[in-house]
């Protein structure tokens, strides 16, 4: 049996759906079989990530609804073709179309025959929220360094307090080393004093992710950078492995005294 | 330069600071559900009954809301400076 594992923030827009892709991509790395999938219904966005928007001819409504079976909606990643895939997310419902009874029955058939299904979650707590945090083990909770993300995410932890998920871990993403050598974002400890969970992830600050998200690639399949690394650690944070955290607070031996 | 550094400490807060003083305070106020007003009128009661008992510094007083073993726990630190002599 698999993990079923949620991706989720309150606040829209720091990245839950690249880091969906990009865990998704690092676990099947490690010889996972892992689906992805977009619950974000009626703003489908995994598939554009992933450069897989045209290749969709069912999706996970359609599973639902019993106008396919799971198989035939399933899409297969242009590169990890035996171990990563998507189930897309339907673009002519809305989230109140959910029904979590039959999602929740969804998620747990892939379970049996995949390692991972990573749900990647609408921005929100409500029904669309509840609808992709209803079958998951686990929460992976992602932030911004930034007090009005931190305090949505403060939030959805409450309400993952009250449910049946047996670990709840967070991912700084956009990590900014610069900013947080000039004291002028939040740092880790900071937001970790706050929130109260563990750290699974911290994810640089990178303009390449955009690069890549434009060609519907994922970095962390054909880079080798900073980033591409913090991924990869992530990745096997989740599978148990104890990975030192990438430093982003100094600079080599210098690095004490900060760059100017 | 280390010139830049020891006039860093001489400068007014670092936004960092400025974001974790905020964000402090507005966590507090979220997961208490109280607004602000009412969460200083349930201090005031709090203390004005401990203040029978007991001597307190109230201007010494540390509120705070934090995530303890997956349950939100209310805690209020009160330096206490001595007992009240008619308890006695």
């Amino acid at each position: 049996m698999g993990r079923s594992i949620v991706v989720t923030s309150g606040k829209g827009g720091v990245g839950k759906t690249t880091i969906t892709a990009n865990l998704g991509a690092s676990l099947a790395r490690l010889k996972k079989r892992v689906v992805v999938v977009d619950m974000d219904i009626g703003l489908r966005n995994l598939d554009v990530v992933m450069g897989l928007e045209n290749k969709i001819v069912y999706n996970i409504m359609d599973v639902a609804e019993g106008r396919c079976k799971i198989g035939q909606a399933l899409i297969k990643d242009r590169y990890l073709t035996n171990s990563l895939f998507l189930l897309p997310a339907s673009q002519m419902h809305t989230k109140e179309d959910i029904d979590i009874k039959k999602i929740t029955e969804i998620i747990r058939t892939i379970k049996e025959s995949f390692d991972y299904v990573l749900i990647d979650s609408p921005a929100g707590i409500e029904h669309g929220f509840n609808s992709a945090v209803a079958s998951a083990d686990e929460a992976l909770v992602v932030v911004t360094p930034d007090v009005s993300s931190v305090r949505d995410a403060d939030r959805v932890i409450g309400l993952l307090e009250n449910r049946d998920i047996e670990a709840t871990s967070l991912i700084v993403n956009r990590y900014n080393s610069e900013l947080i050598r000039k004291k002028k974002m939040l740092d880790v400890k900071s937001i970790l004093d706050v929130l109260g969970i563990d750290l699974i992830g911290i994810i640089p600050d990178d303009n390449e992710v955009i690069d890549f998200s434009n060609r519907g690639e994922i970095l962390a399949l054909h880079r080798n950078s900073l980033t591409a690394k913090a991924f990869k650690n992530t990745a096997k944070r989740i599978e148990g492995d104890d990975v030192p955290f990438l430093d982003f607070e100094r600079r080599g031996f210098f690095g004490l005294f900060g760059k100017r | 330069m280390i010139r830049d550094k020891i006039m860093q400490l001489f400068r007014r807060k670092s936004s960092r600071t400025i974001a974790r003083e905020r964000l402090k305070f507005i966590i507090i106020q979220d997961r208490t559900l109280l607004s602000p007003p009412l969460l200083t009128a349930m201090k005031e009661e709090m203390l004005d009954v401990i203040n029978r008992y007991l001597n307190i510094n109230r201007k010494h007083i540390k509120l705070s809301v934090e995530r303890r073993n997956k349950k939100t726990v209310l805690e209020i630190v009160i330096p206490v400076e001595g007992i009240k002599k008619k308890n006695v």
